[in-house]
């Protein structure tokens, strides 16, 4: 194996973990295509974010550094969700302002920390040997969006054109824990977003977070709306049997 | 002095202590004696034609109307021109303005103009303005003996009387203008209007006249 | 809906079964962004004129002490008078002497955010002084008895035919008996009974926009031009304005008018911005004999010094609300305080305490959206996070909620028990699912299923499948 392949950790997250596993085996695919190496070490878990923004930021630190730790000696780290990647990114280095040792740390993490397909587009220059088929509409999760600028990535990846929703830049309604917390806000704010993808005439919703995904299909599920939700990751790669999110009943 | 000025402004000082911020009396008075300009958007830096096409065309905009005399002379004939063109009646208020004085008001027979004070029944106010900011078609009026606010809000219609020189770009270049003619001391109002009177407080729809006037007529009086 | 943050949850469900104000917020959800869009792109200079005025404000915060005192001198040179109050109940009794000085009956009064923070109106009804507010959309809810539901649009979350039976309920007793529907007929009606109200009031109440230390003026921005008459006619205008308010130049006004009003409405200028300095000069045609600034402070000398300070930077311009998705879902109301949306929810717990009102700060997805159209670059999400943290560390938030992430946490923090409870987990998953793509129910999972189905988990965790076919090398 050449070493001049970039070592890549592959940071899978919680929810792709236990929910999407296809999604994370799609990103090692992607990577490895581009030319990377890819581990998933053992000792990560979840990044912190719940307890981040639920205001325990003790249990949000103890869970940074784990992290910081289980990823830290890899030449990038690449996470196949916006949310989490931004969690890295931009609100380590914060929690861990009080400490100058374990901030450097979290600043050198957040340094080489890319979501997925801002690491395949931006850094890895990397375009996939076909273009997505299918009527396809993309959800831009916030973090993402608005935390790391993750836009442009996406869709030249996809290199279709995307049937594009009016109302872009506003958000699903997922919000982590705020999903389960103000359930009828929530759902109200999905309903929106919803329509919104079935106007586009689009049968697919691809996005880069599993949660906004999953609240997503999980409402269109309920409503029984015809759409199929799928991560970016699986569509880039190819993978188009395995069932979609909260896909057939039975 | 009173005992709730001490407790805010001592209760400040701990804050801004806490915060780390070093008082800086010099600072602030050096800074409210220059008074200096921050940005000033390139729009708001227009000269010459531009600047007068600009002003013509936001006023417009704004959804007011606009129209252009060679003199001041001019001037009560193109107030008649404009209530016949609106079909408009009732008492025309002039402003005490010195200004509006000198013109022509006998030559036309159209409406009578009368001064003095305000009153509930007048329907149109006729009013000069300090200056006309380009920027964003405002235009600045001034109280004073001669100039009561209450006539740029109480009759339905107002006509804003400006001089062509008095067009500015920006409203840095108002506030200039203001000191100068104020001698440094502020009018009691300064009345910044841009546009008739609107609300959109029923239903998100936008309906003219409000509270204010439902109509803004300018007139500007290029030359003499 | 409960006037109260603690009922946010039940206030917003109650709200989301209301057609009609559904109608109107997504009325209002629509107009607001594309007016906003519209006049930033038309002005090129925007952001660097947003990053301007965030400093005006920071440097003003800054040095508050020394602009207030700065302003006060020149509002006593100009022959106006300053009251300096600490809390709501100093202000409205200061109001109150004020208005009985001059033996007031009625009072008009324009749009003021600060009145209905110290609860004027009320206390004012009690002490036999009628107050009439002018501004339409407040003039709207004050015949409904109900509090502002938008800081900018107080009567946003109402519709026109609810307009119109209000107007029916409380006009004819006034001389006009008929009920009207048209739009333009409704503001025709109100402006004729609010034009002999400024005629007749004996005071006029207004807010400020801003407070200018140069020249002692107070400065208020409208559309209807009812804020100018409230003040241009009354014998007494009293300024009810917050102490943050505080600009230090006619210049710097400049820079903040240039981003409030297109941040706002989407308005380049908004047709009225006025700046009154002292009472009506001897020889003038007419203004107030009297002009007074009751400055209120309200916890806000307190926020100054600590880590929300951020929040005094605000200009109420309304954009945060305008394009918080959870504000036009829930609507105004919901909040249950005076301050709604997200500038709400930092304002509100820091006015009058976390304990009550730390529903707010989870009123969020922490989507970012207010935060990116903030034109004092306010960072809500950064702000409405420590006040959960605040509110976690002090022990105030839900006890189930603390309870589930605590042990999510704990487990999270040792990744071979994570590992392996995450495998049983998954495996009892499966049990249920026997092959499905979701549930439509599953235990302790209330909170998701209510509302969505629960995407079924594919089978092993990827953790676990990876750890069995990882390869050599990699």
């Amino acid at each position: 194996m050449s070493s001049a392949k970039p070592k890549v950790a592959l940071f899978v997250t919680c929810l792709v973990d236990l929910f999407r596993p296809s999604a994370a085996f799609a990103a090692v695919t992607l990577l490895e295509a581009a030319g990377c190496t890819v581990d998933a070490p053992q000792s990560q878990t979840c990044c912190g974010q719940p307890a981040y923004n639920s205001g325990d930021k003790a249990d949000a630190m103890a869970l940074a550094v784990q992290t910081i730790r289980a990823l830290m000696d890899y030449e990038y780290v690449v996470v196949p969700s916006g949310s989490c990647a931004a969690m890295i990114r931009h609100h380590y280095p914060d929690l861990m302002a009080g400490d100058a040792e374990l901030a450097a740390q979290a600043r050198a993490l957040a340094a080489k920390t890319y979501e997925l397909t801002q690491f395949l587009h931006d850094v890895m220059h990397y375009k996939p040997d076909a273009a997505a088929s299918g009527n396809i509409t993309y959800h831009d999760a916030c973090s993402g969006l608005r935390e790391l600028g993750v836009q442009a990535q996406p869709r030249a990846l996809l290199q279709s054109p995307i049937l594009e929703n009016d109302d872009g830049e506003t958000c699903c309604g997922f919000g982590g824990t705020f999903c389960v917390k103000y359930t009828d806000v929530s759902t109200a704010i999905a309903d929106k977003k919803l329509d919104k993808f079935s106007a586009t005439g689009a049968t697919i919703v691809t996005g880069g977070d599993l949660g906004c995904l999953m609240h997503l299909a999980g409402r269109a599920a309920r409503r029984g709306m015809d759409l199929q939700f799928r991560h970016v990751a699986e569509i880039l790669a190819g993978d188009i049997q395995t069932p979609a999110i909260a896909g057939p009943e039975k | 002095m009173s005992q709730q000025r001490m407790a805010i402004l001592s209760r400040l000082r701990t804050s801004l202590a806490a915060r780390g911020v070093a008082q800086d009396v010099h600072g602030v008075d050096a800074r409210l004696t220059a008074r200096t300009s921050n940005l000033i958007p390139a729009r708001g830096q227009l000269q010459g034609e531009a600047l007068r096409t600009q002003f013509q065309q936001f006023v417009i905009k704004t959804q007011a109307s606009i129209a252009t005399v060679s003199s001041s002379s001019n001037v009560p004939e193109a107030i008649g021109e404009y209530l016949m063109t609106s079909a408009l009646s009732g008492p025309v208020r002039l402003s005490g303005d010195g200004w509006l004085a000198t013109m022509p008001w006998d030559r036309i027979s159209s409406y009578t103009p009368c001064t003095g004070a305000i009153s509930e029944t007048d329907g149109v106010g006729v009013s000069v303005a300090l200056c006309g900011i380009a920027e964003t078609a405002t235009l600045m009026l001034t109280s004073g003996a001669t100039a009561p606010s209450g006539l740029n809000f109480l009759p339905p219609t107002h006509i804003i009387v400006l001089r062509g020189g008095d067009i500015v770009g920006a409203l840095e270049d108002g506030w200039a203008r203001l000191r100068l003619a104020s001698n440094g001391q502020m009018p009691r109002t300064v009345n910044l209007i841009t546009g008739p009177s609107r609300t959109a407080d029923i239903a998100q729809t936008m309906y003219m006249g409000a509270h204010g006037p439902k109509r803004l007529h300018v007139i500007v009086v290029e030359g003499g | 809906m409960q006037r109260r943050p603690a009922a946010f949850n039940a206030n917003a469900k109650e709200a989301l079964l209301d057609a009609d104000l559904q109608r109107a917020l997504g009325a209002a959800e629509a107009g607001f962004g594309v007016k906003r869009r519209k006049a930033i792109t038309g002005l090129p200079e925007f952001d660097a004129l947003c990053d301007q005025a965030t400093a005006i404000k920071d440097h003003v915060l800054d040095h508050l002490d020394i602009y207030l005192e700065r302003f006060e001198t020149q509002v006593f040179a100009s022959g106006g008078m300053v009251h300096w109050c600490e809390d709501a109940e100093q202000a409205r009794q200061i109001i109150l002497k004020l208005c009985q000085s001059v033996n007031a009956k009625m009072v008009t009064k324009g749009k003021s955010m600060v009145s209905e923070e110290i609860g004027l109106n009320p206390f004012l009804e009690a002490n036999t002084i009628h107050p009439v507010e002018t501004d339409l959309g407040e003039y709207i809810i004050q015949l409904a008895d109900e509090p502002p539901s938008h800081i900018i649009g107080p009567a946003l979350h109402k519709t026109k035919d609810q307009v119109s039976a209000l107007f029916h309920e409380h006009h004819p007793a006034i001389g006009y008996p008929d009920r009207l529907e048209e739009g333009e007929a409704l503001v025709g009606e109100a402006r004729a009974i609010l034009r002999q109200k400024y005629l007749q009031a004996d005071v006029g109440i207004t807010g400020a926009n801003f407070l200018i230390a140069e020249t002692g003026s107070t400065v208020i921005v409208t559309n209807e031009g009812n804020g100018d008459m409230t003040q241009i006619f009354p014998r007494m205008h009293i300024v009810i304005a917050s102490i943050e308010k505080i600009v230090p130049t006619l210049e710097d006004a400049a820079t903040l008018l240039r981003v409030l009003a297109r941040s706002a409405t989407g308005q380049e200028m908004s047709v009225y911005t006025t700046f009154s300095t002292g009472p009506k000069r001897r020889n003038d045609a007419d203004g107030p004999e009297q002009f007074h600034v009751v400055l209120l402070d309200n916890g806000r000398s307190e926020l100054l010094g600590g880590s929300q300070r951020d929040i005094l930077r605000c200009i109420r311009c309304g954009a945060c609300m305008n394009n918080c998705p959870v504000y036009m879902a829930a609507g105004g109301h919901a909040y249950g305080a005076t301050y709604m949306g997200p500038m709400g929810s930092v304002l509100t717990p820091n006015l009058t305490g976390l304990k009550q009102a730390q529903a707010l700060p989870f009123a969020s997805s922490f989507c970012g959206k207010c935060e990116s159209v903030c034109p004092m670059r306010i960072p809500l999400p950064r702000l409405m996070r420590e006040l959960r943290s605040d509110a976690h560390a002090a022990r105030i938030t839900p006890v189930r909620e603390r309870f589930w992430l605590a042990l999510w946490s704990w487990v999270a923090q040792r990744p071979e028990l994570y590992h392996a409870l995450t495998r049983i987990g998954l495996g009892v998953l499966r049990l249920l699912g026997r092959g499905r793509g979701r549930f439509r129910w599953l235990p302790l999972a209330g909170g998701w299923t209510a509302t969505r189905d629960f995407p079924a988990p594919q089978g092993k965790s990827f953790m676990a499948q990876w750890a069995k076919q990882k390869r050599p090398g990699a």
